[in-house]
């Protein structure tokens, strides 16, 4: 991608259970804090990507927001590939955008209530996905998430020797580090012991391998470098997209390819080389915690560790922030909240700017945004760099 | 074997025939005219060479449990409760493709990864005519 186009702010609304805010507030709620956090007004906003909501389905809903808010912007999208990759994906589409001259100042926003606006007896985040999808699935009871999940789980556990505790390291690391800030849907710590005595709900999954169901917005703004310039904000309150490379493999949980077969070695590799870097040069790691195993199997993926022992590294402290690869310093989907997995990006710029108070991986620079999408249908990796040089 | 709860939607253009197989007691996959390769979902072409002419074929029934996860909670209200726990997996099938599909029988807590498992047509509860291609482990 071009460093010719910058992050110059964030946004985010309060995360958990926000009672009658609909995907429209909560999206609004994040712009309007974003559009304080770039130091722009609001009606200099131009371009509006937006996440139409899986759990209140929505037709036209770049203008539903544009409208909303109160923009006539001369760039409007609504965009869905599936979890964070479509956050990824949208951050593109603003900087392709605002490169090619649509816009100057573009939003990119994600956020719905994921948990208040289920429908009664359902769990996880709701999908409606047509062929291949639901008529092979729901006949056989699965449903959501967590069954097909606990499927790929089970195989990886197999493959790759991964244990109970391996994937309990990882829920504890994730609650440990999601009290170190304030907007957060969990409250209580939790220990291996309370990981262990969680219920199994579809083997091997128990309810604390399992993210979040929540409601909550985010947002970013981006612009040109010329006018973070002009509106003075200092390059280390930048973050530029170095990379970005995406392949989605299937949609369904019916139609999964072998666990070798799914893309995130190959769009790392693209992503990596894109940005001229690799594992080792990354200070601070995003990686899509859906659930627990999901984050063990992507860290060996991307190289970070041997088919195996991503558990292990856990336990050793090694992903805690002062470790060598720190993993999700807000606590992720499993800890933070959940309605997407954009979280993890506004993480990355916090850490590269150096405001993650009271979780701040020191010195750091350059940060890997690994997401995916749908049963890991789509995998998706960004490097984000700290926008100084 | 003991009927089993499920829950169908109203199929497409392009599965009626599949659930219509199903419920007479016949699997059938599609097979590519031009390339001869199988292929699951049903769909009008060949996803392998985009061939519009597949005709859906009979399998042998016998495959291999790719992945399995005993489901011990209901995920579609409490009517389901009465199943737990049921066992949802991918079969994959001599043919060449992945099904997803359930073991069933009483001793499907003893299913593994790599299990050889035979097709089974079980009835369905409140569905007099519906047919399920569930799948049970050999001696």
């Amino acid at each position: 991608m071009t460093d010719d186009i910058v992050i110059i702010g964030v946004g985010e609304t309060q995360f958990g259970k926000l009672n009658g805010h609909g995907a429209t507030q909560l999206q609004a709620w994040a712009a309007l804090d974003a559009i304080r956090d770039a130091g722009i007004a609001l009606q200099d906003v131009d371009g509006l990507i937006n996440q139409n909501p899986y759990s209140t389905s929505q037709s036209m809903f770049a203008l539903t927001l544009s409208e909303y808010l109160g923009i006539t912007p001369t760039y409007a999208s609504a965009a869905d590939v599936g979890g964070s990759v479509t956050v990824m994906s949208m951050l593109q589409q603003a900087a392709w955008a605002i490169q090619a001259g649509h816009c100057r100042h573009c939003l990119v926003l994600q956020g719905e209530n994921m948990a208040t606006a289920r429908p009664p007896n359902s769990q996880g985040h709701v999908f409606h996905t047509e062929q291949g999808g639901d008529e092979f699935k729901k006949p056989f009871g699965v449903q959501g998430a967590l069954i097909p999940y606990a499927m790929v789980a089970r195989r990886y556990r197999d493959e790759s020797g991964a244990s109970d505790d391996d994937c309990g390291a990882v829920a504890v690391q994730m609650r440990t580090n999601a009290m170190r800030l304030t907007n957060r849907q969990t409250r209580e710590p939790i220990s291996m012991d309370d990981y262990r005595a969680s219920p199994v709900l579809a083997d091997p999954l128990r309810r604390l391998d399992c993210s979040l169901v929540s409601d909550g917005g985010i947002a970013f703004v981006l612009t040109t470098r010329a006018e973070a310039d002009r509106l003075g904000v200092p390059r280390e309150r930048r973050v530029v997209m170095r990379s970005f490379a995406m392949q989605a493999t299937h949609c369904s949980i019916a139609s999964q390819p072998d666990l070798s077969a799914l893309s995130l070695p190959r769009v790392a590799k693209r992503a990596f080389e894109a940005a001229g870097v690799g594992i080792a040069d990354m200070d601070v790691l995003l990686v899509h915690d859906a659930f627990t195993f999901s984050v063990l199997l992507q860290l060996e993926a991307l190289g970070v560790c041997a088919r195996g022992e991503a558990g292990a590294l856990f336990a050793r402290g090694d992903a805690d922030i002062s470790g060598r690869f720190p993993v999700n310093p807000h606590g992720g989907l499993l800890s933070q909240a959940h309605f997407g997995g954009g979280v993890h990006g506004i993480e990355a710029v916090r850490q590269l700017r150096g405001d993650a108070s009271g979780r701040q991986v020191a010195n750091a620079r350059r940060a890997l945004w690994c997401g995916n999408g749908g049963i890991f249908s789509v995998f998706g990796v960004m490097v984000l760099e700290r926008g100084e040089a | 074997m003991k009927p089993v709860i499920s829950l169908f939607d109203n199929p497409t253009l392009d599965t009626k025939a599949f659930w219509d197989h199903c419920d007479r007691g016949e699997l059938r996959i599609n097979h590519c005219d031009a390339c001869q390769r199988n292929s699951h979902f049903p769909r009008q072409h060949c996803p392998h060479c985009g061939n519009r002419a597949v005709t859906p074929r009979a399998v042998s029934g016998k495959g291999v449990v790719y992945t399995f996860a005993h489901v011990r909670f209901s995920p579609f209200g409490t009517h389901w409760k009465s199943d737990l726990p049921y066992c949802v997996a991918h079969i994959d099938l001599e043919e060449g493709v992945r099904f997803m599909s359930r073991i069933v029988g009483d001793d499907r807590e003893q299913v593994r990864i790599g299990s050889k498992v035979s097709l089974v047509f079980v009835d369905v509860q409140g569905e007099e005519k519906r047919r399920l291609p569930c799948f049970q482990l050999l001696a």
